[in-house]
């Protein structure tokens, strides 16, 4: 069976993921396990424990940031 | 006895914090930091870019040098905004410190009073630490610490201005009248202003563009280093009363007299 296509928003730009997609495999399709960041969905916190287990759901707005210089 | 810095009963030896903004590079940056001898270290949270492959990580370099990280909320535009950043930046940082900025006005950069309130008191029931960055109101200092902030950070002038000290009064009252530490941000330019600053009771100061943007950064981490120490000295030895009229330095007995 075809698994169904539905677009996320990370940091504001569009992508489009399978369903079932969970966290961690956004982020290794995006290269950023070697990067330090958090993630929000939808304005939540996810703990990293739990992105292998998060699973992205349509429309789903994603951001992840990490720090910069600022004072 | 030791004349540490005591925050929320964490203990620095150095009261020079230091902004990250507008750093050079890495290299200057750590140069910096090292010569400025601060424990504790602000930066900005930000969305990551997704299409740079650099492996510039400020957060992991600041970690390596085992430096206290202060998360600020510089660019949030909405008290949901502040929550979340602050929610990110202690799963990012694995730190309940936030230094709190609700600012509105693009041109002075000016903190937003009634947001700082409203974000502070919901940041705090939410297990925050709360050093709110505000302007030099000495009322509105005291609220906040009723509210249960771990310090408060007046403004000297705007962020990154150069101005130096203009509030110096205000500021004054505000030191004299709190119970908690008062970190006085934004505007210092030279040492001799976080001097004057640490001399007039000052707990500490935070400095960014001053250092980050000197000719030469290493040589002004140090200066400045150098006159937080020589104002708390000072401040500590008690400096003596202002007086009308000249008093003689030399003994006056004995003179000559021809």
């Amino acid at each position: 069976m075809n698994k169904a296509n539905f677009s996320i928003y990370v940091n504001g730009k569009e992508f489009i993921v399978e369903e079932n997609t969970t966290l961690i495999k956004l982020i290794k399709d995006l290269n950023l396990e070697k990067k330090s960041f958090a993630i929000a969905v939808n304005s939540e916190v996810v703990k990293k424990e739990n992105y292998n287990r998060f699973i992205i759901l349509p429309d789903s707005k994603i951001e992840i940031i990490s720090a910069v210089g600022g004072g | 006895m030791n004349d540490n810095l005591i925050i929320d009963g964490k203990e620095f030896r150095s009261r020079l914090f230091i902004g990250t903004g507008k750093h050079k590079s890495l290299k200057d940056l750590e140069n910096y930091i090292i010569s400025s001898e601060s424990e504790m270290i602000t930066v900005a949270i930000r969305r990551l870019d997704l299409d740079d492959n650099q492996s510039n990580d400020l957060l992991s370099f600041l970690i390596e040098k085992k430096l206290n990280i202060l998360p600020n909320t510089a660019g949030c535009k909405n008290i949901d905004e502040i929550i979340l950043t602050c929610e990110l930046s202690r799963e990012l940082i694995n730190t309940n410190w936030v230094k709190l900025e609700a600012i509105k006005d693009p041109k002075y950069l000016l903190p937003d009073p009634m947001m700082t309130i409203i974000a502070a008191e919901k940041l705090i029931k939410n297990g925050f630490k709360v050093l709110p960055y505000i302007n030099s109101d000495p009322a509105l200092a005291k609220n906040l610490e009723e509210l249960g902030c771990s310090t408060v950070m007046p403004l000297a002038s705007p962020i990154g201005s150069g101005n130096g000290i203009k509030n110096e009064e205000s500021i004054r009252i505000i030191i004299e009248q709190s119970n908690v530490p008062v970190i006085v941000d934004a505007g210092l330019a030279v040492p001799s202003d976080a001097s004057k600053m640490m001399e007039i009771g000052a707990d500490a100061v935070l400095v960014n563009t001053a250092i980050a943007q000197a000719k030469d950064s290493k040589k002004m981490g140090e200066a400045f280093k150098l006159g937080v120490k020589a104002g708390r000295i000072s401040f500590k030895s008690g400096r003596i009363p202002i007086k009308g009229i000249a008093s003689p330095s030399s003994p006056e007995k004995n003179l000559l007299d021809v």
